[in-house]
């Protein structure tokens, strides 16, 4: 028995995600051997009698009524191998492989085969999100700059990395190319919710766990003719940020916060949409920027930008005020530091605002920031220390140890 | 001539169905037959027919009769080595044929078989294929609500919170599995990077975008409608940013090539190429010039990485 064409059109997968059942007309339209839940072993032995029909012809609908695992191989062709045979029988260009009768017999000889099922498997990394240590490495081995997302939850930090992603899978940002990242997974799950493939019916982000251990992603990118430049963004859990205006610690995120080249202060113009509410969303950003400036949360030399998400939802008579609101918070406590307003996702479905001009001032170059006096004491006693051990090693280890 | 004198050592990456061994399988048909001689071809065999060659006879044999060249196997390869003479140089091509399911199962398990990796690292160029009717799309919600309502309809309401405040029921590998056929190369260039060693600084990588006459149909009468570059830019807008972002760590070029030379799914195709010889249905297309150059993409890995 051959097939001479395509088994079209029939279910014979009982777990088939959009069958309407065994022997049912394939929903999607798919010939058999085009449809990934295609199982030959499901096909039972009451198939139809209708006659293969050649592919071409588009109409041709059965179950095949042979032995699957003949479904490549022409009558008067011996066959191959089993070891030259595709399990689906399905051919290079995707399509099912047409196998004509043909005076030629089909070479059978020696191969140079290789079999990767032999010997120990390589890890090539997880592609999410880095530890401090992983990130530290990074950091040293490209000359990346450090960026924090600071924001209390629900601001729209980790909604603004996921549009990153998606935007760069649409095209350049501004200028802007990707050039790489070592944390594809984790950005891809950062725009997941986003997906068609999620299942959902509007976009949205999950709040970034608090406590995570790998919260750094690895971002590369370029324009013109620079060279690319790399980004360890940290993607923290916004309830570090919750309480600090009020005195609270920072935790795990202080060290990380102060080792940033760049900080992102994110305010979200949300809450000043409502007239009411407006003196509180404000207290709240100057309150946390202050106590950050006060309690030393920063780095000597620090880059900081203010960015205003989700300035789709702030009222058009209103957007020029919140802006000055933020550059005079940004003039009293960040050294004039620019301020953007950002719409990552908005509720229109345009295009995301303000993400090229971002990234400009994220890249823009800041000279290499010193730590405060006692972070800089607690460094110079490691140093020292190193120095006494006189031991190469324990440098590279103290400094794989070191958070970025 | 033996591995220490390769000129170019060249691993074959792409996902499942990309046309890498109809590539070689093409490739194989006009190196072997000394009748199918182009008069733009630049690569021929040297010496002798090579031993244990029943991997590409079975893909050129296929081909010769107008029907496609099965997949390779899940987990296994083949070691290809061919004594070639390119533009009058003496040059031992060595292609690893890696089933594109291996590579897809790489990078969903994020393992990948060690000989795999031993053979990527030893390579001193890459080919990467594409398979220009299988591209998956980050398709966002975004997307679909604008598309709607370009078609008069309207989107659903948007309600926020509906998924659960800190999200873990999605997996590693779901995310993999159902990630973007351009992050999906892009990682297979990035693993690439990661096990080669760092001798070879600017590693050449020749994009091929095969079945392009599906793509660019005049590319059978000899002539460029579309460009490869600017097909990559429209449909694979990351991986062309990725290839001109990193243009200090590789350099590439991407080529539209059609081996077969046609859809080998309808009969007055075949009936009409399997009058001509190999040589005579292939076609590449770098974006201004149509050529009969199978060899064209080894060429220029040869230039490119001497």
């Amino acid at each position: 028995v051959t097939v001479t064409g395509t088994p079209a059109g029939r279910c014979v997968d009982l777990d088939c995600p959009v069958g309407a059942g065994v022997g049912s007309v394939c929903l999607l339209e798919k010939p058999v051997m085009h449809c990934p839940n295609f199982r030959p072993e499901a096909v039972d032995g009451t198939a139809s009698d209708a006659p293969a029909t050649p592919a071409s012809s588009g109409d041709s609908e059965h179950v095949p009524e042979h032995d699957p695992s003949e479904l490549s191989v022409g009558l008067a062709e011996p066959a191959p191998a089993d070891d030259e045979l595709d399990d689906s029988g399905s051919s290079e260009d995707g399509e099912p492989a047409l196998r004509r009768e043909s005076a030629v017999q089909a070479p059978a000889g020696p191969r140079r085969r290789v079999d990767f099922s032999e010997g120990e498997g390589v890890s090539i990394g997880l592609g999410i999100p880095l530890s401090p240590r992983e990130a530290a490495r990074l950091m040293q081995a490209e000359d990346a700059r450090s960026i924090v997302l600071v924001g209390p939850p629900d601001c729209g930090k980790t909604t603004l990395l996921g549009a990153f992603f998606e935007m760069f899978c649409e095209g350049e940002v501004g200028t802007w190319r990707f050039a790489g990242s070592a944390t594809l997974n984790g950005f891809m799950r950062r725009c997941w919710h986003a997906r068609i493939v999620s299942g959902e019916d509007q976009a949205d982000t999950p709040r970034t766990l608090y406590g995570g251990r790998r919260p750094f992603l690895h971002l590369r990118v370029q324009r013109d003719d620079e060279l690319p430049i790399t980004l360890i963004i940290a993607d923290l859990a916004g309830d570090y940020f919750r309480d600090v205006a009020s005195g609270a610690d920072l935790a795990e995120a202080g060290p990380i916060l102060v080792r940033a080249h760049c900080v992102l202060h994110l305010v979200d113009s949300g809450h000043f949409a409502d007239p009411r509410d407006r003196q509180r969303a404000r207290s709240a950003a100057v309150g946390r920027i202050r106590r950050l400036c006060e309690m030393g949360a920063f780095g000597e030399g620090t880059r900081h930008v203010i960015g205003l998400t989700r300035h789709d939802l702030c009222p058009p008579d209103f957007s020029a005020e919140l802006e000055r609101i933020a550059a005079d918070i940004a003039q009293d406590w960040l050294k004039g530091a620019p301020v953007i307003a950002l719409s990552a996702r908005p509720s229109d479905d345009s295009t995301p605002l303000g993400l090229a001009s971002l990234l400009d001032e994220l890249t823009t170059p800041v000279r290499r920031n010193s730590l405060p006096e006692r972070h800089n004491a607690a460094l110079r006693s490691s140093v020292l220390a190193v120095a006494r051990a006189g031991s190469a090693a324990y440098s590279r280890r103290d400094a794989q140890d070191a958070p970025p | 001539m033996t591995r220490a004198d390769v000129a170019v050592d060249v691993c074959m990456l792409g996902r499942h169905s990309s046309g890498k061994t109809t590539y070689l399988g093409a490739l194989w048909s006009i190196l072997r037959n000394p009748g199918s001689i182009a008069a733009d071809r630049r690569v021929a065999l040297r010496g002798p027919l090579p031993q244990r060659t029943a991997y590409l006879d079975a893909a050129a044999h296929a081909l010769e009769g107008g029907e496609s060249v099965l997949r390779t196997q899940r987990d296994t390869g083949e070691d290809v080595v061919l004594e070639l003479i390119v533009d009058d140089a003496p040059v031992l091509l060595s292609q690893f044929d890696v089933a594109g399911e291996s590579m897809e199962h790489m990078l969903v398990s994020r393992t990948a078989p060690g000989q795999l990796m031993n053979r990527i690292e030893s390579c001193n160029a890459l080919m990467l294929f594409v398979n220009p009717s299988d591209i998956a799309l980050l398709a966002t919600i975004r997307q679909a609500n604008t598309l709607e309502r370009a078609m008069g309809g309207e989107p659903p309401e948007r309600a926020r919170n509906v998924i659960p405040p800190v999200d873990t029921s999605v997996s590693d590998e779901q995310i993999w599995k159902h990630s973007p056929t351009a992050v999906q190369l892009i990682e297979l260039l990035q693993v690439s990077a990661l096990a080669r060693s760092e001798s070879v600084p600017r590693i050449p990588i020749s994009v091929v975008i095969s079945a392009w006459e599906t793509v660019d149909p005049d590319v059978v009468r000899g002539k460029c409608s579309v460009s490869p570059v600017a097909w990559v830019d429209s449909k694979l807008p990351l991986l062309g940013q990725y290839l001109r972002a990193n243009t200090s760590n590789f350099r590439s070029q991407i080529l539209g090539v059609s081996a077969q030379g046609g859809d080998y799914s309808d009969e007055a195709v075949v009936e009409e190429l399997t009058r001509r010889q190999m040589s005579e249905r292939v076609r590449v297309s770098d974006g201004t010039i149509v050529s009969r150059d199978l060899g064209a993409p080894l060429t220029w890995l040869l230039q490119a990485s001497a």
